[in-house]
């Protein structure tokens, strides 16, 4: 039977459609292929013509074993509940893809499938365009499958009923789908309907659903992007060279100064994630210490945006737009020195004011969209703007914590930042030379002394210098006794960024200059087409802030720019345009659906509002001047009752005959269609199709009755076939095809002797057909 | 299940805030929504008109036809129809058997509701659909109304609706072929041998002479004759004289404990007492001698009829009239529906007035391996496996042997009466 037939096929393809979709967003292209490929197998094992199901017992031992292997790794393996949730779920499926399939069977395979879709939508990989795309699919596939099990759940109903009443069930066969004419277009317009009154009713409820803040953990974020961090919190120097990262995007930044996007190709930006002040002379890692942890002060956004320091009026600002399109690390990535921050899905942050840090413990599902902003030019004692900003911290609002290294919790924060313990007096006496030969000098005892950024600038020419220092990522790894920093300095002479960073701090602290290492991205890949910067893993970066005197903390990179700039380079072809326009796809799809949060709700629901008002108020408007023409109709033209009656017959007489001009059109495409005349030319093709009507009438009879003639098929060898499968019974379509022949290629004339023989033959094929019924 | 699954997207969905799952339950949301203004809007202009055949047979598959019309502008899809009984609005008896759904009583002829099935039923279409039950013993099944039901789209929401159309079948007891011995044995009654009547009109031997009419077959003109008196002279022959069957079906002994009116067969009870023969039926089985009697009785007149053996009947010990011999299709058609129809019940002690003497005697008990004395053939039901087999082609074969014309004849009783239509929605 060929509706069941078809709904297999589309219960199959949802499937492998739903487990591909899981695969995407969990960013596992292995189990993508493993299962991909065991999933279509399936369809040769199972359900193809020598095919034969896994017995029972086998399907029950898989599904034990799943359960086991869900139970290890929740409680083991220490995987995430909904990701552990999603691979149970995908190796059941794959079990009842191999496993003899009733309605029962089917029905589990259909919501196992749509409850892997919904954990699909809530890891991190569904916020990619390729999934939107993939759901999309699945939710078209998904009708029709739902539609059609509808379908055969009710034929299958019957079927069973009449085994049970017959005393011989063997012998009873499935119920003829009885069909009228035009069943499969008429299913497929119902079934495309159904589709957009559905997805009409899914836009309202997604914009006019409030949302409130996510209360799932971040977890599962970075569970899920733990392999594609280029990006760390943390800096360990001692071990491998850092991963390079992938293409993979992590945010988007758009860069706005006085109104205007100010992003090109030739700026770049230091994107900063997080400030680390603690070297662990042991471990050797950079590290935020637990003190400026410590000191992180919880906020809540309850209106528009939070401003972080006190600014003068005038001080010009730039704004940066982020869309933050991971959350496997809860840092908030701003621009330094970041003075006021706004969102409407990132409402519960956190901020130290001695480090600038924004971090967040609110999981950002799908993605998060914030804004930050900054002083064009930093005014000196921007410092003690932090502290009159922030209101003062909450009573018993965090609990008491060790803190490391400083014991002091009241401790100056740049004392805590100027100690470097690590052969200090031979890194001094280098940073000494450096900085005497360009003619400046500090006493590194006297610690009141200011910090001159004169020296910060010396260092990092110091630094950058290729005859001094050059620029690898294949640097040799130091044995653990050493220090990988003084090994930079004075052995090795080359490195990444980090050990360049790392150098730079701890030449500064070897003379009292406070100096700490950030991490982040180096914002220089811009995308034209959506006038932002794109940001990949493979950004990541890393580069050092001096406290100076008068002008607080400043950012130093010591790297070697043009070797950065040359790793981080994207050579232009017409390829680069193509991958543009699908990642402002993505950006677009992720900013209105995905990151679609509160603000966003109300400003399109407002701005709606808004346009309607002004359109209906408004009369130079169309819908405003529409309106004010029926409004002022009956003033307009004053008719009687028989007139307003006159109108709206004539105006349902004329309504009726555009509905039946275009049903007419309709029907007489279909059957220039079907009768193969859309070759003729159009002046023959509708006298052509008038005299073959005989022809259709009998293929829509046959059809009705199961007999269809393939579109590749010629009527002669759809007659030959009939003729051959049942000679007895369909003989007259052998006559009436004959006759087709006749008339549309031997130009003979449709004469009232053919029309009489014509209708007595539709008859008698009406009769044979109707007694097999 | 679509609920559920709704409310556990809604549910993830507040709960992590992730706009796809706000998406999915929109769509969720969409098709709940499109389901009621389906379940709304669908079956509301759909006609029914119940196309029953003449008769139906016991243990043979009987099809009931539906012609359905669409006069609404919404298709439909995935149809059942199907038939349901009692007085709507009425509690059902306790002891009233129910269909498969547990929800209507059911006939005493049937086990379960008869269902039919339509895929597509277009907006101004009509199309016909066919729901097959297997009558499980002989009478006449009364069908009250139509039930229409589709929980198209998305089988949230099955909306059904119930139309009065009254109708009613007859239902033969069961039938088979008789066995050649039987046939044999009455056709070997009339001891003198003679098998043609003394009249003219047939062609089995000379009867006499006659001048030649117009439209007489040359073959039986007489030439010798005809040159001696110089007039065409046609010759005469005797009509042949088949065996004459006066049945007498004797009901005035009782068969065995299941031989009440009150008992009713289930499904279990026909596979239970199914014959490891194949031959005689579960119903007869079930139904206890006096119903085996009966259906050896109609299967005897049947297969006399085939073989063109005039037929009479009398029924002792319930209510019948007595049927006097005769061969012709209305006749046998009488005689059947005069067996469908025996209360078994309602037994009288009268011997009713008899056409002519019994030939044959079929009693509910044991018959004889011979003859009596008077000629007359004792069949006894409870040796019914002896003296029938299986009809192949099922018992149209014997009731209709020509198909066509006959069974067109007889084909179609229409119960045209206006629906009255009745929604539920559950």
């Amino acid at each position: 039977m060929k509706l069941i037939d078809l709904f297999r096929r589309l219960v199959f393809a949802q499937v492998l459609l739903g487990i591909m979709a899981f695969c995407i967003a969990e960013r596992n292209p292995g189990l993508l292929l493993v299962v991909g490929a065991l999933g279509a197998l399936s369809w040769y094992v199972v359900e193809g013509p020598t095919g034969r199901p896994l017995p029972r017992w086998a399907i029950n031992l898989g599904a034990l074993s799943a359960v086991l292997r869900l139970i290890a790794d929740m409680l083991w393996l220490d995987h995430h509940v909904i990701l552990a949730t999603g691979h149970f779920m995908m190796w059941l499926l794959m079990l009842l893809l191999y496993a003899h399939k009733t309605n029962r069977e089917y029905s589990q395979l259909l919501v196992l499938s749509l409850m892997q879709m919904i954990v699909a939508s809530i890891l991190p990989g569904g916020v990619s365009i390729v999934y939107g795309l993939i759901l999309a699919g699945y939710c078209v596939l998904a009708l029709f499958t739902v539609l059609l099990f509808q379908l055969k759940i009710s034929s299958d109903a019957v079927f069973e009923t009449n085994r049970a009443a017959s005393p011989t069930p063997d012998r009873v066969t499935r119920p003829e789908a009885v069909v009228g004419r035009g069943h499969r277009w008429q299913f497929r317009l119902t079934a495309a309907s159904v589709g957009l009154v559905c997805a009409a009713i899914a836009v309202f409820v997604f914009v006019a659903l409030p949302r409130t803040a996510s209360r799932m953990g971040s977890a599962l974020d970075s569970e899920v992007g733990r392999k594609h961090v280029g990006y760390s919190k943390q800096v360990n120097l001692s071990g491998p060279p850092p991963n390079a990262g992938s293409r993979e995007p992590v945010l988007n930044l758009a860069v706005i100064r006085n109104g205007r996007n100010i992003g090109n190709d030739y700026t770049s930006w230091l994107v900063r994630g997080a400030a680390l002040d603690y070297y662990d002379s042991r471990t050797h890692a950079w590290s935020r210490s637990l003190s400026s942890s410590a000191r992180d002060r919880r906020l809540y956004l309850k209106s528009d945006g939070i401003t972080l320091a006190e600014l003068a009026r005038d001080v010009p600002t730039t704004e940066a737009q982020v869309t933050l399109r991971t959350s496997s690390v809860p840092t908030l990535f701003t621009l330094h020195p970041v003075t006021h921050y706004d969102s409407a899905s990132l409402r519960k942050i956190q901020f130290n004011p001695e480090d600038q840090q924004l971090t967040t413990n609110q999981a950002i599902t799908g993605a998060a969209v914030y804004t930050v902003r900054w002083p064009t030019d930093p005014p000196p004692g921007l410092f003690e703007g932090y502290k009159k900003a922030l209101p003062p911290r909450e009573a018993g609002g965090r609990p008491q914590v060790t803190l490391q290294p400083v014991q002091n919790g009241d401790v100056n924060y740049r004392d805590a930042t100027r100690n470097w313990s690590i052969q200090t007096d031979r890194v001094r006496e280098l940073t000494l030379s450096v900085i005497r030969r360009v003619g400046l000098d500090r006493d590194p005892n006297r610690l009141e002394d200011p910090n001159d950024p004169r020296i910060a600038w010396a260092l990092v020419h110091y630094l950058r210098n290729p005859t001094n220092y050059s620029y690898s990522l294949n640097n040799p790894m130091v044995s653990p006794l050493e220090d990988p920093v003084a090994q930079f300095l004075f052995n090795l002479r080359q490195g990444h960024c980090e050990l360049f960073a790392s150098a730079l701090a701890a030449m500064a602290r070897s003379i009292g200059m406070s100096a700490r290492v950030i991490t982040g991205f180096r914002a220089s890949e811009y995308n034209h087409i959506g006038g932002y910067y794109v940001i990949r893993q493979r950004h990541a970066h890393a580069w050092t802030e001096i406290y100076c005197s008068d002008y607080g903390w400043q950012q130093f990179d010591a790297t070697p720019p043009d070797e950065v700039m040359a790793e981080h380079h994207v050579r232009r072809s017409w390829f680069t345009g193509l991958r543009e326009l699908y990642e402002h796809l993505e950006f677009t799809w992720i900013g209105s659906v995905v990151a679609y949060d509160q603000r966003t709700r109300a400003k399109l629901l407002s701005g709606i509002s808004r346009s309607f008002s002004y359109a209906t108020g408004d009369d130079r408007s169309w819908i405003g001047s529409a309106l004010a023409f029926i409004r002022g109709l009956p003033q307009r033209w004053r008719f009687d009752p028989v007139g307003y009656i006159s109108i709206v017959i004539v105006s349902f007489f004329i309504l009726l005959a555009v509905a039946t001009l275009v049903y007419l059109t309709l029907v007489h495409r279909r059957r220039v269609m079907s009768l193969q005349l859309a070759n003729l030319p159009r002046s023959t093709r509708r006298g052509m199709v008038q005299q073959l009507r005989f022809y259709n009438s009998m293929l829509d009879m046959l059809e009705r009755h199961g007999y269809r003639r393939p579109a590749w098929q010629s009527p002669f060898n759809f007659a030959q076939e009939l003729a051959r499968n049942e000679p007895t019974r369909l003989d007259p379509v052998v006559t009436l095809t004959q006759m087709f022949y006749e008339i549309r290629f031997g130009h003979r004339e449709f004469d009232a002797g053919r029309r009489q023989r014509t209708r007595a033959l539709l008859r008698r094929l009406e009769l044979v057909l109707a007694r097999r019924a | 299940m679509y609920v559920v699954t709704t409310a556990l997207i809604l549910a993830s969905a507040l709960y992590t805030q992730a706009n796809l799952l706000f998406w999915a339950l929109g769509l969720m949301v969409g098709g709940l929504v499109v389901s009621i203004g389906w379940s709304w809007q669908t079956l509301r202009k759909v006609t029914v008109q119940r196309l029953l055949p003449m008769h139906g047979v016991a243990g043979e598959p009987l099809v009931l036809r539906y012609r359905l019309t669409n006069r609404g502008w919404l298709p439909v899809f995935g149809l059942v129809v199907s038939e349901a009984w009692g007085q709507r609005g009425r509690r059902r008896p306790a002891t009233a058997r129910t269909g498969s759904t547990g929800t209507l009583a059911l006939p005493p002829q049937l086990n379960v509701r008869p269902q039919g099935w339509v895929l597509h039923l277009g907006p101004g279409q009509t199309v016909q659909a066919e729901a097959t039950c297997w009558p499980l013993r002989r009478g006449l099944i009364h069908f009250d109304r139509v039930v229409l039901a589709s929980s198209f789209p998305f089988g949230v929401i099955r909306k059904i609706l119930k139309l009065e159309v009254a109708g009613a079948v007859l239902v033969y007891p069961p039938l088979y072929r008789m066995s050649r011995r039987v046939l044999g044995r009455l056709s070997r009654r009339n001891v003198t041998g003679r098998n043609h009547l003394d009249r003219a009109g047939g062609t089995e031997e000379f009867f006499g002479l006659r001048p030649y009419r117009a439209g007489d077959s040359l073959k039986m003109i007489d030439w010798k004759r005809s040159a001696k008196t110089n007039e065409l002279i046609t010759r005469e022959m005797t009509q042949t004289s088949p065996p004459r069957i006066m049945l007498a079906l004797d009901l005035t002994r009782r068969g065995g404990a299941a031989d009440s009116p009150q008992h009713t067969p289930t499904v279990g009870d026909r596979r239970r007492y199914r014959p490891k023969s194949g031959v005689a039926s579960y119903t007869a089985e079930t139904d206890g001698t006096s119903e085996r009697a009966i259906s050896l009785a109609a299967s005897l007149v049947c297969d006399a009829h085939f073989h063109g053996y005039p037929v009479g009947m009398v029924v002792l010990g319930v209510t019948c009239r007595a049927f006097p011999i005769h061969h012709s299709m209305p006749h046998r058609t009488k005689l059947l529906e005069a067996l469908a129809l025996l209360d078994t019940s309602a037994r009288v002690s009268d011997l009713p007035a008899m056409p002519a003497e019994p030939t044959v005697i079929i009693t509910p008990g044991r018959g004889s391996a011979s003859p009596r004395l008077g000629g007359q053939v004792l069949l006894g039901a409870a040796d019914m496996d002896q003296y029938v087999t299986h009809i192949k082609g099922g018992a149209a074969a014997l009731l209709n042997p020509r198909g066509g014309a006959t069974s067109r004849r007889e084909a179609v009783r229409s119960a045209a009466q206006r629906p009255r239509h009745q929604e539920g929605v559950s």
